[in-house]
């Protein structure tokens, strides 16, 4: 596959969340509001590429044996980093995100990807790959979070849209809202994928 | 067994990666936020106490607080929690006490008290009440109707807590306590009261021998199911563990607390005299009076006081002439030591009275 | 002992880790086909998040603070985590083949569970107790263990349903989650 179409099939096609459904956690947890759901895509998108980066980097390196828990190494460390960054510039969103920074180390689509691309590809590919799949996460999250904040409390991104006289669902706000709107939106995939014959 | 070497060399050395990494950018990212940390302190320090220029955590005696100061480096302002025992469990509150000793606001953090009853002590309205309040307040408020335990155990919380707060922040505004040496008191019978939840409580605490051997319960009206227990358990646990700060007894929190509150009044006292135990005789004793030891000679019949001598001592005169000649005969016609001191001579007059209770206290 | 129960209800059902707190959702998804294997999981789990808060607790208070290196929490705790699954691994496998193969794949798995290194952090946060964190971390496994099994036993019923094509699979399962974490937000006014 052509670098460009490592970066465009996590997008839609292997869409981390809606095809993969992988790293649910995180999704359903963050996108109370659009921003949080930005703010975590791109910060799981960033961890995603710089330990594709080291592990392709290592790959001839590292035995096969112990490569789980050296993925699982790197993996933690850059995740540490990256909470260190946003308690220091972004205090508000690491706030908002809280536990779930921590837990984008167990975020199965970043071991996943080390696993199945980055241990067998090289620096470019696997780092194409990396943002590919984090873009696509992103693109999700924050898909989800606009839509869970713009029905469950009448605004996106904190700007007000809907008005003042919209009763918003606070049901979307909460988890069984978080639920049923990704099974929504997961089924509304399926169906544009098989109408548009994307498989 | 090459492999086994090989792979833990590979561990060790990305360890070591890591471990680089991380400590640089801990090392770059922590002083940031820090900085942070410490500014946020300080802006809600300034909400509170608008001199406020630097902040600082400190913990003493087992308590901690933020105490604020304004730019000269004077305590402008402390920020701490404390504690009450409430209906239903631990009322957990803050305090912000500014440098005046006073209390600026009150702020619940958590309770499990009765909703609409006992909770309503979120209130602004209620909270309010204590604003203004110093130590030396009476922190009697307006009761929450229905919720009479919550209330009084929010009064005397916030009191005692706002206490214990000063003393270990407060550099110099409130006086501690004098702790209580039970192997030191004096023989004899001490009274004292403290206030329960309705009514005051006075006890008679019997020492012997460096020991309290009774406690007894003299008045007092509380409701008559805690209180029932609270005499029961209150005065047996003194007794038995040698202590004034015993636990109270469950469910009767502000009975026991008003039964041990006239325990340490008593104990703080000089011990009430029994004359009718004292033998016949003459009794010779010395206290301090203004400039003075003051000697007396105290004599004793029949279990009555029948005459009192001031032997020697050398106070100004005027006032030692006038405690001379009142002091004394009040004694004799009262039949007890604690009689009004001579207007104007009150040193002289505690002086001698020290006297006669240190010659009857042999 | 008031609060012990107020945290183990609290757990299973008030909070509970998957259908309110959003921790352990991807075994929840994958593993949930099945009763039987919902509880053979539901009960590695619990041994494993027991055993980890016990773990992490320890170390978090004995090694992490006491040499001021909480910056290195995450890390130690994944590969602690790591750790047991593996041991855990080993054990199952000698006591209990058929569950060994039932499991397949998703013991190891449980690494990547986010309700592991979950109540692992959740413990510090809350700043529990030594017995506080390993009860919360045996509660909490027990909450998703129960999660499962009701998951279960719906998903098996679902296979007889007609379901249209683009809900079948993941879709329908999260409405159903949906739904069943609304029925236990009723729980809220249990205290």
């Amino acid at each position: 596959m052509s670098v460009m179409q490592e970066l465009t099939k996590g997008l839609f096609k292997e869409n981390p969340t809606f095809r993969l459904v992988l790293g649910m956690c995180p999704t359903l947890a963050v996108t109370t509001l659009a921003v949080n759901g930005l703010g975590m895509g791109l910060s799981t998108a960033a961890v995603l590429v710089a330990s594709n980066l080291v592990i392709s980097l290592l790959r001839n390196l590292i035995p096969s044996k112990i490569r789980i828990p050296a993925y699982i190494i790197v993996i933690a460390t850059f995740v540490t980093v990256v909470d260190m960054l946003l308690n220091a510039f972004q205090p508000d969103l690491h706030s908002q995100l809280g536990i779930f920074i921590p837990l984008i180390v167990v975020n199965c689509i970043i071991l996943g990807r080390a696993e199945a691309f980055a241990s067998k590809h090289g620096v470019v590919a696997s780092m194409a790959d990396g943002l590919g799949m984090g873009l696509g996460f992103t693109l999700s999250l924050t898909v989800l979070g606009s839509l869970r904040e713009l029905v469950g409390n009448g605004t996106l991104f904190g700007a007000n849209i809907l008005g003042a006289a919209y009763e918003p669902f606070k049901v979307f706000a909460s988890p069984p809202g978080a639920f049923i709107a990704l099974g929504l939106l997961m089924a509304l995939m399926n169906l544009l994928v098989k109408k548009y014959k994307l498989e | 067994m090459k492999d086994i070497v090989r792979s833990g060399l590979i561990l060790m050395l990305i360890c070591a990666l890591s471990a680089g990494m991380l400590s640089y950018t801990h090392g770059v990212t922590s002083e940031i936020i820090e900085a942070r940390i410490a500014a946020e302190k300080i802006a809600l320090m300034q909400e509170l106490f608008p001199a406020v220029a630097t902040t600082e955590d400190q913990e003493v005696d087992g308590r901690s607080a933020t105490v604020g100061y304004d730019e000269s480096g004077k305590v402008v302002g402390i920020l701490a929690e404390g504690k009450a025992t409430g209906y239903r469990g631990d009322i957990r509150f803050n305090l912000a006490i500014d440098g005046t000793g006073k209390l600026v606001n009150l702020n619940i953090i958590s309770h499990s008290e009765t909703a609409s009853l006992g909770s309503r002590i979120e209130e602004e309205a209620y909270r309010a009440q204590y604003e203004g309040k110093t130590v030396n307040d009476s922190f009697d408020v307006d009761n929450i109707s229905g919720a009479t335990v919550t209330s009084v155990a929010m009064e005397r919380g916030v009191a005692s807590e706002m206490k214990e707060i000063l003393l270990r922040f407060g550099e110099g505004l409130v006086e501690p306590v004098p702790s209580i040496d039970i192997t030191q008191l004096a023989d004899g019978t001490y009274e004292g009261s403290g206030e329960g939840l309705k009514s005051t409580i006075t006890v008679a605490v019997t020492v012997a021998g460096g020991k309290i051997t009774a406690v007894e319960i003299v008045s007092g009206n509380d409701t008559e199911e805690y209180y029932t227990k609270a005499k029961k358990e209150v005065p047996a646990r003194i007794v038995e563990e040698q202590k004034v700060d015993v636990d109270a007894a469950s469910g009767a929190t502000i009975s026991s607390e008003g039964i041990k509150d006239a325990v340490l009044d008593a104990l703080q006292k000089p011990p009430v005299l029994k004359l009718s135990e004292i033998a016949d005789g003459t009794y010779e004793g010395s206290g301090e009076g203004l400039k003075s030891t003051i000697t007396v000679e105290v004599t004793v019949a029949g279990g009555k006081i029948t005459a009192v001598e001031v032997v020697s001592g050398n106070d100004t005169e005027e006032y030692y002439a006038k405690a001379k000649k009142e002091v004394p005969a009040r004694i004799v016609e009262e039949q007890k030591v604690d009689v009004d001191a001579a207007s104007g001579a009150t040193i002289s007059s505690e002086g001698i009275k020290d006297a006669v209770r240190n010659a009857l206290q042999q | 002992m008031t609060s012990i129960l107020t945290i183990v209800f609290g757990a299973i059902f008030i909070n509970n880790f998957v259908l309110s707190r959003f921790l352990g959702i991807c075994p929840f998804l994958g593993v949930s086909k099945k009763v039987e294997t919902s509880l053979g999981m539901g009960m590695a789990v619990t041994f494993v998040m027991g055993m980890a808060s016990l773990v992490t607790w320890l170390l978090n208070r004995y090694v992490l603070i006491e040499y001021s290196l909480e910056y290195l929490r995450t890390i130690v705790f994944i590969l602690v985590i790591a750790a047991l699954v593996q041991f855990v691994e080993l054990f199952i496998r000698k006591v209990s083949p058929v569950l060994y193969q039932a499991l397949g794949i998703f013991l190891p798995l449980i690494t990547t569970n986010c309700a592991v290194l979950g109540v692992a952090l959740l413990n510090i946060q809350l700043e529990y107790n030594l017995l506080e964190s390993v009860v919360f971390g045996v509660a909490a496994a027990l909450g998703f263990t129960l999660a499962l099994v009701i998951m279960a036993g719906i998903r098996e019923r679902l296979e007889m349903a007609f379901i249209p094509k683009a809900l079948r699979g993941v879709p329908i399962a999260l409405i159903t989650a949906g739904i069943l974490s609304l029925a236990f937000m009723g729980f809220q006014g249990m205290m």
